[in-house]
């Protein structure tokens, strides 16, 4: 079972975005690229090469889904790469739409930071698996 | 079709029909009137009093129809008569006597028949009064009683008009058989009768006036005044004329004259003219003439010849019944000469009066006559006439004798003085003949004159007749009186002098006169001098001395009703025939007379039997009014009696409402001056100050005084008017609601689909006006897409009667759609008419506003989340010392606020869930699976909570196996409420036991713990929202209040359910109950 060490991060909202940060990077002990919109993930991912990306759903602009389309787009993820979206929406209706996104699991708001990193590891080990 | 059958009494049946006179008369109002009630009464559109004659049923009364009869062969009525039970057909076209009929199958389409047998007193069906709809209806027993009741009330006035015919009849023969007396009388005098009137020339004689000039009255055909005139001597029309003249103004009391007619052999007959105008019209001119004609050619012709020559006059003188005298003109017409005839006449030899020898021709005059005879004499004498004056003498046996006498006076040459010279002839028997064919016709006139006179009342004709009848007789004292048993009652008097017997008093019968008309000796008593009579010695002359007596029984419908008597206090002389003719017709025309009054007695009863108020109104030209006739209910009616209604009907117009007087009034003046029926509904006051509703209606009739008489009936409808009156509030409050009503309505024809009426609810959101939305089709309407609902919607109305709730959508004028929640129930309304009332609501606002909320909703669950994220995660964060080591205290502060995250959270998801669940927005992922994994998670996940209580859980597993069809995720959810709970009302320490088993088809999750129960009161709210046992500001333990909520949606919408029972030995039971899938 590998591990979970590259994982890239999108959310405009600072707040979350800094405790996100601290679950994943302090708690988890992973290296994590956080960017606060899907532009600026476009730009930033150079050759980060996340094994895992975490997308907030409702952004401005560009929201989780686009960024993930974007991203797929320009080939700067790989079919490997596990996708997570974070979201206050829980509506049944959403969660099917993202499993048609190819969305390997959705985190709904809001989430225990101590619990973060090691779901993040278990969907990611769980598709390593295979 | 079934054709009625013939009665097995038809014949009888037939001739009380025709015998009744009921048939081919034309309308009667009291028919009418009630059929119109039956109509009211039974709200039918036709009621019919139905005659069934030979081959038809003829119509007496007819209300609806426009027919007077149509075939017996195809009558209800034909099949009615057969019974004295109603015949009641609710539906004709279910009867298979009727259902093809044609009166049934066409016009006028009789579906509903009710008919009773309207019987004679003798109990013979002349026919029926019935009632018709065009609806099938029913008909109850009360309805039937009802009818059977106005049956009566027909017949009742069927067996009065027989009553009446009866009388009329009786007074026809009593009218026609002392007509056939005096005619047989006057007959026998030898005397032509005549009647003429004097207006229209028509004129009857009798035979015996025909036989006079030779013919026969048939020869004589057809006759009238120009009959008289064409045989009347041309020389003879002038007196005649002069005489009738004469008689017209008032100059002479009789019209009197002598005249030739010309014989059917060609010679004339004399004949004695005579004859009184017994009738005027009102304008007073000669109406009815009555009088006679006698034969005096024999007299007519002596005078003649007499006239002819002196000499064949002396010729004559021997052959003649005559006398002739030559006397001189003292006082005591001194004879000279009397031809010897006079002892024929007077008794008395020629010889005794020659020079007064024994007797003066004066002392045999009359002395009432005498100064009559005297003055004649000397103005013809003194004038150089002659005379012709009729007297009597005396004769020698002491008798009166008429006598004619014709004289002149001459110069004597001889004597050189004036004497006296004449003829007298003996003229008793023409005189007497004279008489008493006057006295008769005095008589008949008398009594003509009483019955003619109806202005005034029973008792006023009878007092004036008595009156006028005592002083016909020369009597003293008239009485009618009346005779029950024993008991002589005086009813009605008139006496000459004072005397101490008034109407009302009674004697014993024993005592009177009048017992000798009741010991069998006597039918009548002409007593003309008591004292010299059989009589004198009798009791009653002790009790009653009188002079003369009459009297005679009255008889009233066959039976002794009284008598009519006379008497005097001295004797008279003899009563003649004429007298007692008179006396026999006149208290014949009195037993007529009490007769009618009977009968209109027991009509009186009659309408005072009936509901309402018969009456006739009188307004005369001067504008006062009465009530000439009304029945005794008038009373109820406007408070006033009969009696005080005849003389002003003004205290009833007080009584009327003052808001609904002017109305009526101006009701009655439409109908004076129209002359059509009058009708109005208006108010009464009684007694009491409340008013009542009543319904007049009457028929106006105009009156020669230039009056105007209303014959009708007036009745009691308050109850009909009241309810009337509420159903109209009614009506009008529903309008409100209806036209008011924030909700659309329509009213719609079952049958067409057509909009009735519908209110401006409906209307507003599309568009269109009434009128336009009247002519749209249903699918310009609602959109096909809909077609499908729609055939599920009338469907389902056919089914139960009713549709609906469904939402679907209308369109707009100009096309666009709105959505419309619809429901309806099929009524039907008061015509019969099958309707649907549909409710149509327009959803836009509120579908507007569940869009809106579920906007809300996902906001709200974005925008509370994202900060309680930041909130909860930095807590965790410092709890998990990502920042570093905290202080004990620190830490406890940070556990507190965790927990209220957590419950932050919690309350927020609850809220969202419920919300979801309840909108059916929660969707269930069913899936078959087992039961123990899904409880061992929800037992799990709440291990952590009964761990801070020291709460122990106890599963009592026997689910090895079980399989249920549900959501996993939900079926913890709800599990996990129940769990929560239990633990939450838990003592410290106390278990809380879950037990599953399986009953039957079913499986049972109990959830069991060992609180303190729920409070009884608080039970029915324990699956609402935001409930919660205590609700109070200091509340024990945390909760949203939408577990159970929550757990109650779940279980229903996976087809189980949620439960709650009190443990015997304290505490709660939750179970929840799920069908169990079999493998």
């Amino acid at each position: 079972m590998g591990q979970l060490k590259r994982v890239l991060y999108v959310d405009d909202d600072p707040d979350i975005r800094e405790i996100a940060t601290l679950a994943i990077r302090d708690v988890g002990g992973m290296e994590v690229l956080v960017c606060d919109s899907g532009k600026v993930a476009l730009e930033s991912i150079d050759k980060f090469d996340p094994q895992l990306i975490l997308l907030d759903v409702m952004m401005p602009e560009m929201d989780g889904p686009s960024t993930l389309r974007a991203l797929r787009a320009q080939k700067l993820i790989t079919d490997s790469t596990a996708v997570v979206f974070l979201t206050a929406k829980i509506q049944a209706e959403a969660l099917s739409d993202y499993q048609k996104l190819g969305v390997n699991d959705v985190i709904s708001k809001p989430f225990d930071p101590m619990m973060l990193a090691e779901k993040l590891q278990e969907i990611w080990s769980r598709l390593d698996d295979r | 079709m079934k054709v009625p059958s013939t009665p097995e009494n038809e014949l009888e049946r037939q001739k009380a029909l025709d015998e009744s006179g009921l048939l081919d008369q034309a309308q009667d109002e009291r028919f009418d009137r009630i059929t119109r009630i039956a109509c009211q009464l039974f709200s039918v559109p036709i009621a019919l009093v139905s005659l069934i004659d030979r081959d038809r049923q003829w119509f007496k009364s007819c209300q609806g129809l426009s027919v007077s009869e149509t075939p017996r062969s195809i009558s209800f009525c034909g099949h009615t008569i057969h019974s004295d039970k109603p015949l009641i057909v609710e539906n004709a076209l279910n009867d298979e006597r009727f259902a093809d009929n044609p009166l049934v199958l066409g016009h006028p389409d009789i579906r509903f028949y009710a008919g009773t047998a309207l019987k004679t007193t003798d109990g013979l069906r002349l026919g029926t009064v019935c009632i018709i709809d065009q609806n099938p209806r029913h008909f109850s027993d009360k309805d039937a009683r009802l009818l059977i009741d106005l049956g009566r009330t027909i017949e009742t006035i069927i067996a009065a008009d027989a009553d009446v015919r009866t009388t009329y009849s009786t007074h026809e023969k009593i009218l026609l058989e002392s007509e056939k007396r005096a005619r047989l009388f006057i007959e026998a005098t030898g005397v032509g009768t005549w009647q003429w009137n004097v207006q229209t020339g028509e004129t009857i004689f009798n035979e015996r006036w025909a036989e006079m000039v030779g013919y026969t009255l048939e020869e004589l055909f057809p006759i009238s005044i120009d009959t008289w005139t064409r045989l009347v001597h041309p020389e003879d029309i002038a007196t005649s004329d002069a005489a009738l003249k004469r008689h017209f103004s008032g100059e002479n009391a009789f019209y009197d004259c002598k005249a030739r007619m010309l014989h059917k052999l060609g010679h004339w007959v004399w004949v004695h003219v005579r004859g009184q105008v017994f009738d005027w019209t009102p304008e007073g001119e000669p109406l009815l003439m009555y009088g006679t004609h006698t034969n005096i050619t024999s007299e007519m012709h002596a005078q003649e010849a007499l006239k002819t020559s002196r000499d064949e006059l002396n010729s004559l003188i021997s052959n003649m019944p005559g006398i002739t005298y030559r006397c001189l003109p003292d006082t005591k017409w001194t004879m000279l000469y009397i031809s010897t005839q006079i002892e024929n006449i007077s008794g008395y030899k020629a010889e005794e009066f020659i020079d007064n020898a024994c007797i003066s021709y004066a002392d045999l005059i009359y002395p009432e006559d005498s100064k009559r005879v005297n003055e004649a004499v000397h103005s013809a004498i003194n004038d150089g006439n002659r005379w012709h004056i009729q007297y009597r003498i005396l004769t020698r046996d002491n008798e009166w004798c008429w006598v004619e006498e014709r004289g002149r006076a001459i110069f004597d040459e001889a004597s050189q003085r004036d004497i006296l010279e004449g003829f007298i002839i003996d003229v008793t028997r023409e005189h007497e003949t004279e008489i008493s064919l006057s006295k008769y016709q005095n008589a008949l006139m008398l009594l003509n004159e009483l019955a003619l006179n109806t202005e005034q009342n029973i008792d006023q004709r009878l007092i004036h007749a008595l009156h006028v009848a005592r002083d016909y007789l020369d009597m003293d004292v008239a009485i009618l009186s009346q005779i029950e048993t024993d008991v002589y009652t005086v009813k009605s008097i008139s006496s000459r002098h004072d005397i101490d017997i008034k109407p009302g008093k009674q004697l014993d019968l024993g005592l009177t006169w009048c017992q000798l008309l009741f010991s069998g000796e006597e039918s009548e008593l002409f007593i003309a001098n008591i004292q010299s009579s059989n009589f004198s010695k009798h009791p009653c002359n002790e009790y009653f001395p009188i002079g003369a007596y009459i009297g005679v029984p009255v008889f009233v419908e066959g039976n002794v009703y009284g008598t009519l008597n006379f008497s005097r206090n001295e004797n008279r002389n003899d009563f003649d025939q004429s007298e007692r003719l008179f006396v026999g017709l006149m208290a014949r025309w009195i037993g007529g007379l009490l007769e009618s009054t009977l009968s209109s007695e027991r009509l009186y009863k009659l309408f005072n039997q009936l509901p309402g108020t018969v009456y006739q109104f009188r307004r005369y030209p001067n504008g006062h009014v009465t009530f000439p006739f009304s029945s005794e209910n008038i009373l109820m009616l406007y408070g006033i009696s009969s009696a005080q209604a005849k003389i002003s009907a003004q205290p009833a117009f007080e009584k009327i409402h003052p808001d609904d007087l002017e109305q009526t009034s101006a009701s009655i003046e439409a109908s004076a001056s129209t002359m059509t029926p009058w009708q109005a509904i208006y108010r009464v006051r009684k007694m009491d100050g409340t008013y009542r509703w009543v319904l007049g209606q009457s028929q106006p009739e105009r009156l020669s005084d230039g009056s105007i008489l209303w014959h009708g009936y007036i009745n009691d409808i308050d109850a009909q008017e009241q309810a009337r009156q509420a159903l109209e509030r009614n009506e009008k409050r529903l309008r409100g609601l209806f036209d008011f009503s924030p909700i659309g309505i329509a009213l719609i024809d079952f049958e067409t689909g057509q909009f009735i009426d519908l209110n401006a609810a409906l209307l507003l959101p599309t568009g269109y006006t009434r009128e336009e939305f009247l002519r749209l089709s249903y699918w310009e309407l609602t959109p096909k897409k809909y077609q499908a609902e729609e055939e599920k919607a009338l469907f389902d109305m056919q089914q139960t009667g009713r549709y609906g709730p469904f939402e679907k959508e209308y369109i707009r004028k100009d096309g666009s759609r709105y959505p419309i929640r619809l429901q309806g129930i099929l009524s039907t309304d008061p015509d019969g008419r099958k309707v649907i009332w549909s409710l149509i609501e327009d959803i836009s606002e509120p579908k507007r506003l569940e869009k809106m909320k579920d906007q809300f909703i996902a906001t709200v669950s974005h925008e509370l989340r994202t900060p309680l994220t930041s909130i909860n995660g930095s807590i965790s964060l410092l709890l998990g010392g990502v920042a570093g080591q905290l202080s004990e205290r620190g830490m406890s502060l940070l556990e507190n606020a965790a927990r209220n995250g957590k419950r932050l959270t919690n309350l927020i998801n609850d809220l969202l869930d419920i919300e979801k669940l309840v909108a059916g927005k929660m969707p269930m992922r069913m899936t078959v699976q087992p039961l123990a994994p899904l409880l061992d998670e929800a037992i799990d996940s709440v291990m952590n909570y009964a761990h801070q209580g020291m709460n122990k859980i106890l599963v009592d597993h026997n689910c090895n196996g079980v399989r249920v069809h549900v959501d996993g995720a939900r079926l913890i959810q709800a599990l996990n409420n129940l769990l929560s709970n239990a633990i939450k009302f838990s003592p410290d320490g106390k278990e809380v036991h879950v037990i599953t088993e399986v009953i039957g088809d079913d499986l049972l999750i109990s959830v069991r713990d060992h609180g303190s129960g729920i409070d009884p009161e608080f039970q029915k709210y324990l699956f609402k929202r935001f409930s919660q046992g205590d609700s109070s500001d200091t509340r024990r333990l945390p909760g949203t209040g939408l577990g159970l909520a929550i757990t109650r949606e779940i279980c229903d919408q996976m087809g189980g359910s949620v439960h709650f029972n009190n443990a015997k030995d304290g505490g709660s039971i939750f179970y929840i109950r799920l069908p169990v899938v079999k493998s």
